[in-house]
This record gives structure tokens, C-alpha cells and sequence, in this order.
């Protein structure tokens, strides 16, 4: 009768464990799981730098009446002509951009901004071939969508 | 049911509320880290501060010279003590402004960093705002 007592005691002990066992693992999952909160920090991110970028000032030299347009400015009157894009405006646009996707991809791995007007597509930034795995994006249209541009974030 | 009988299960029941106290135990542990820490001051709070003090703005351009005249007659709240700050372009690591001390040892510091228009050479340029803050 005592052993038949032990064991059972045994059993339950046992049951203890296994249900401690569970628990471990589940909580290493929970806290293992990234949360929202860092995919909704990246996005705030991805928004300000956008905004920021679109607002800045046109680096064109010699005191261009051009120089005084944002950069969303500038991409609106560039769409109004036909065509694609001629080198200098392409140059003026990749300065203009060049900071702020140098600092995205100091913090993050890897950063790009795509271009589409009158139906191209321009990139400017990293090298984005290869494995570039979750992407994030803020996409922005302009001028009633005649400009449509999108900062991206991978990696 | 003999003495040793009722011993054993006894002992069991035990044995099962050790587990349980070691097993909450170890959650509490664990989840410390989960928490945050309530000594510091908020990310919002430090903008807002910052805002209201003339030595940062999310939209409107800023000028270095009005950033350092700001500092000077920068307001500590009750959440945010001291700051230190680092303006610079967007892309380039040299600062072009610091303002500020530096924290006290055993303070709480949040740094957070924030894209900014900077008027440099009458030009809106993309830069950021470095920031650290103590309660």
C-alpha cells in the first residue's frame, strides 16, 4: 500500500516537472518573438526620414530657381515634361538623396529609394541584389500620382 | 493506508508546491527584463520637451545659430533633467553643433535620435538630431 502511495506521488512529481518543462519553453518562445512594437518603430522611422528627405532642398549650384524647390517639389515639375530623365536632373536627385540613405544604412543594413516617373522606375542607393530578406517600405505619391517614390529598408 | 503510505503522498504534494514557487520564480525572473524601467524619462516626453524649447522641430527648418540661443534659455521639466544634443547632416557622423553636459553616473539616460531639416548656407538640408536625456 505505501509503495502503491509512492509511486503515485512519484507520477504527480513527475506530471510537476513536465508541466515546468512546458512552461520553460513557452516563455523562451514568448520572449523570443519579436514584438510589434520594434516593426512599428521601423515604420515611424521609414516615415520621418521620407518626410524629412521629400521637404529638403534641392542641392543645385550657381542660384537655379530650382534650388529653392523641396525635393517633392522638383520631382512634381520634373513629371511635367515627357520623356525619361536626362543625367543632370538624375545627378541633382541622387545628391539630394544620398544623406539620408547613407544614414538608414548605418542603423539599418540596407537602404534604397525607387523612383518611378511617367511609368520608369530610377533606384538610387544600395546595391539591392541578392538576399535582401524582410523589406519595409514607405511609399509616397506625388502630384497626383504622376511621382510615385518609395523608401525601402531590408535586411 | 499505513504511516509510510501517507508519508509518501504527503511528501509528493510537497515536492509539486516546490516546483510551483520554483517555477514562478523563475518567470518573475525572467520577465524583469520584459519590464520597462520607470526611472527615465518617455521618448515623447524628451521630443515634446525639446519642442517646446525651441531646440527641435519635425517640419519647420532650424538654423544652428537659433539652436544655440535656444539652448541657453533651455527650461528642465520634471521628467527630463538634463539633455545632451548633437546636430549633424544626414549621412555624415561630424557634428556640427553639441550642446549639453553629460549624464550623471547613476541617472537614467534614454538617447533617441530624429531626422530634422537643417538651414545650412540658406539651404533646407536632411539631418538628424541626436539626443540623450536624464530624469
Amino acid at each position: 500500500m505505501g509503495l502503491r502511495k509512492d509511486r503515485r506521488g512519484m507520477a504527480v512529481l513527475l506530471d510537476a516537472f513536465l508541466f515546468l518543462l512546458a512552461m520553460s519553453l513557452l516563455t523562451v518562445m514568448v520572449l523570443d518573438v519579436p514584438t510589434s512594437g520594434v516593426e512599428d518603430d521601423r515604420g515611424e522611422v521609414l516615415r520621418s526620414y521620407h518626410s524629412v528627405m521629400l521637404a529638403g532642398e534641392m542641392p543645385i549650384e550657381g542660384g537655379s530657381a530650382l534650388s529653392a524647390l523641396s525635393l517633392a517639389e522638383y520631382l512634381v515639375a520634373l513629371s511635367m515634361s515627357e520623356g525619361p530623365l536626362a543625367d543632370g536632373p538624375i545627378a541633382s536627385i541622387d545628391r539630394a538623396v544620398a544623406g539620408t540613405l547613407l544614414e538608414l544604412t548605418a542603423i539599418y543594413e540596407r537602404a534604397w529609394w525607387e523612383l518611378e516617373v511617367d511609368g520608369r522606375t530610377y533606384v538610387f542607393g544600395a546595391d539591392v541584389q541578392g538576399e535582401v530578406g524582410d523589406v519595409h517600405a514607405d511609399r509616397r505619391e506625388l502630384g497626383d500620382g504622376k511621382v510615385i517614390c518609395t523608401l525601402l529598408l531590408g535586411g | 493506508m499505513d504511516q509510510k503510505g501517507v508519508g509518501g503522498f504527503l511528501e509528493s504534494i510537497l515536492a509539486v508546491m516546490v516546483v510551483i514557487t520554483a517555477s514562478s520564480v523563475f518567470l518573475v525572473v525572467l520577465s524583469v527584463d520584459a519590464v520597462p524601467e520607470n526611472g527615465g524619462p518617455e521618448e515623447d516626453e524628451i521630443l515634446a520637451v525639446l519642442e517646446r524649447n525651441g531646440l527641435f522641430a519635425p517640419v519647420e527648418a532650424m538654423e544652428l545659430d537659433r539652436l544655440r540661443a535656444a539652448y541657453v534659455s533651455f527650461e528642465p521639466s520634471e521628467t527630463v533633467s538634463g539633455i545632451h544634443l548633437v546636430y549633424r547632416l544626414a549621412g555624415n557622423q561630424t557634428p556640427l553643433l553639441e550642446l549639453g553636459g553629460f549624464p550623471p553616473a547613476e541617472a537614467d539616460v534614454l538617447s533617441i535620435q530624429r531626422p530634422f531639416l537643417l538651414l545650412v548656407e540658406g539651404r533646407a538640408t536632411p539631418a538628424v538630431m541626436e539626443v540623450s536625456a536624464w530624469a
